[in-house]
């Protein structure tokens, strides 16, 4: 009986099932700044509720920030082959949207059935060649959906590093097939779409990724040789100030924040100079104890000097893209110091500074 | 009524007998299943043993724990695995990583385990099982003649130094200390205590090892526990861990490791 009383259907109320999660949006918000080249690499992967997404965007608007780089796993979106749920980016581009934020987008990550081409464990990173269409499908699918709303996309992160290729060395020229069948999907599906390399990872390891990456610079170069120059349209990088201050020359066997300036040379002698340039993630970490760590004071100095600087001595860069804004769960070790509000949404003094900054 | 009773007795003896096989193989199972020193099979303990070489993943950019060295990273992280490769009659090979390629290198079996100051991290535990702590890193007290052993026991006009934006001072502000001095790093926090300018500094362990000679250092208020890091299905590899960790901080190895590096070991 008692079964059945619950089951009867009564008028009432209907709650919502957790998949649909109704947040109110706010009113549509207009992002107010002195700088539209401040952007942050949000980190809204794993974050689930739908709640917080918002909140997590709102304070980046609140910052002063007018643009995100937000991380969109293909492995989330295609778990079937063919079978595509947006439901997780539709939330986040919709917040961002409502925000008054700009979305670049980067796409990555590989599903289980596009990966089963060994018997031991791969990890999400792992794309065997044979699946290279696969993902192009992916990309061009998300160009389709998204066009208007969302027009640059990044093609995978750092493929200068073995942990991107899923343990195996990294490979320029793989990257390069892969960069050419996505482009050429994504300007099919969407010819307005913005496609951006993927951004190498700073490091001054030797070339041929037997030390687990490979020389950023040189591998860029490996790139261009492959004619990867003709599959991008705009160029994204990573430069981090690894505890120096970010006026510090440039060479390259020394890593620092200036080390955009060499990855622009390169673009330049390989006649790209007239491609926008993206900083896509950037930024001090102020863990007391982390070999490339500076003080909280430093970190804050540093970092708005960095935005002073570049104003005038880069008219090529685009944005300038602090990683990461807020982590949906903690680390627990030294990563966590490279964010500007805690995952409870505490802000921590850079937060504040660069809004000040901001106003 | 004679072979009546004779088979009555068979059948009892066969039904003794039946009991006591029955008794038999059940003990044996359960003996077995609670004292056999037997499971799956650990492929990773089976190849360290077989190739005499443990692989060990670590992130040398974390100063006291792992740092660059030339051939080998050095360190309490590094010396510890080395430790334990020389107590299990092996050689240690180090896989230099980022801490983004930590994990990975660990499920994709590139390595054995992971020592490099990890903590326990709750969403990982269904593929990897995390051995007891060696080390509490965490938040301390730092004072001339004593330090507070908790937070209860801080004076209300005590006043206490504490890194700007640190985890002493989020744990300063969390427990409503009144009277605290914010620097701009834990060293200049435990100067500020030298100087006479503070009553304690709250800094982590790692920083106020650098002033064990000169300073009180209570046990941690706030933890940060490092563990070892193993795929779970290594459960032979797991439980070999952990004896020896046990072992070393019993024989003092484990006391010897951190006091090279911190130039003292911390009490829990």
């Amino acid at each position: 009986m008692f079964v059945l009383v619950l089951s009867f259907p009564r008028p009432g109320p209907r709650i919502p099932r957790a998949k649909h999660q109704n947040v109110r949006l706010d009113p549509p918000q207009v992002v107010q700044t002195s700088d539209h080249r401040i952007c942050v690499h949000t980190r809204l992967t794993d974050e689930v509720e739908e709640s917080k997404i918002q909140q997590t965007l709102r304070l980046v608007r609140e910052m002063g920030a007018t643009t995100i780089v937000e991380f969109l796993p293909w492995s989330y979106v295609e778990q079937e082959e063919g079978e595509y749920h947006w439901l997780h980016p539709d939330r986040i581009i919709k917040h961002a949207e409502n925000q008054g934020l700009t979305v670049i987008a980067r796409l990555g990550f590989v599903p289980e059935w596009a990966r089963d081409d060994l018997d031991g464990p791969t990890s999400l990173n792992y794309l065997p060649e044979d699946q290279y269409p696969a993902f192009a499908r992916y990309v061009a699918a998300f160009a389709e959906r998204y066009a208007g709303r969302v027009s640059h996309i990044i093609i995978w992160n750092e493929p200068n590093l073995n942990f991107e290729w899923g343990g195996r060395p990294a490979d320029p020229q793989g990257y390069t097939r892969l960069l050419k069948l996505a482009y050429e999907a994504a300007h099919e599906a969407n010819p307005d779409v913005v496609i951006l390399n993927a951004a190498l990872a700073p490091t001054v390891a030797p070339p041929g990724g037997q030390e687990g990456g490979w020389n950023d610079l040189d591998y860029l170069r490996e790139m261009y040789e492959a004619g990867a120059g003709a599959y991008f349209d705009a160029v994204a990088v990573h430069t981090y100030g690894f505890g120096l201050p970010p006026q510090v020359e440039p060479a390259p066997d020394a890593l620092n924040f200036r080390r955009i300036e060499l990855m622009h040379d390169i673009m330049v002698e390989y006649g790209d100079e007239d491609k926008a340039v993206f900083l896509t993630e950037t930024g001090w970490n102020d863990h007391p104890r982390w070999a490339y760590g500076v003080s909280t004071a430093q970190r804050i100095a540093y970092t708005l000097e960095m935005y002073e600087f570049t104003r005038e001595a880069y008219p090529w860069l685009e944005t300038l893209c602090i990683w990461a804004f807020r982590y949906p769960a903690p680390t627990n070790s030294y990563p966590d110091y490279y964010t500007l509000i805690s995952p409870n949404f505490d802000l921590k003094p850079i937060y504040e500074a660069l809004q000040e900054y901001a106003r | 009524m004679k072979p009546f009773k004779s088979m009555l007795a068979k059948r009892q003896t066969l039904i003794v007998a039946a009991s006591v096989v029955t008794a038999v193989v059940l003990g044996a199972v359960i003996w077995m299943v609670l004292f056999r020193d037997d499971g799956p099979p650990d492929p990773a303990w089976e190849k360290i043993q077989r190739e005499k070489q443990l692989v060990v993943a670590i992130d040398p950019s974390y100063p006291p724990f792992a740092q660059y060295g030339d051939p080998v990273p050095v360190g309490i992280d590094a010396d510890l695995a080395q430790a334990i490769a020389d107590e299990w009659g092996v050689e240690v090979h180090f896989s230099w990583q980022g801490y983004d390629g930590l994990y990975d290198s660990l499920l994709l079996r590139h390595v054995d385990i992971i020592i490099s100051a990890i903590r326990s991290d709750p969403l990982r535990t269904d593929l990897i099982y995390y051995t007891q702590p060696y080390l509490d890193a965490g938040q301390v007290f730092v004072g001339i003649e004593n330090a507070p052993q908790d937070f209860m026991a801080v004076e209300q006009d005590d006043v206490i130094a504490v890194e700007f934006a640190s985890d002493g001072a989020i744990a300063a502000q969390q427990h409503e200390l009144r009277q605290v001095i914010e620097t701009q790093s834990s060293a200049e926090a435990i100067q500020m205590v030298l100087d006479g300018n503070a009553d304690y500094a709250l800094v982590d362990r790692i920083s106020a090892g650098e002033f064990a000679n000169q300073v009180v250092i209570s046990g941690p208020v706030v933890s940060d526990l490092y563990s070892i890091a193993i795929r779970r299905e290594n459960w032979r590899l797991a439980r070999n861990v952990e004896e020896t960790l046990l072992k070393f901080k019993n024989n003092g190895t484990l006391d010897e490791i951190v006091t090279t590096w911190l130039g003292y070991f911390p009490e829990p």
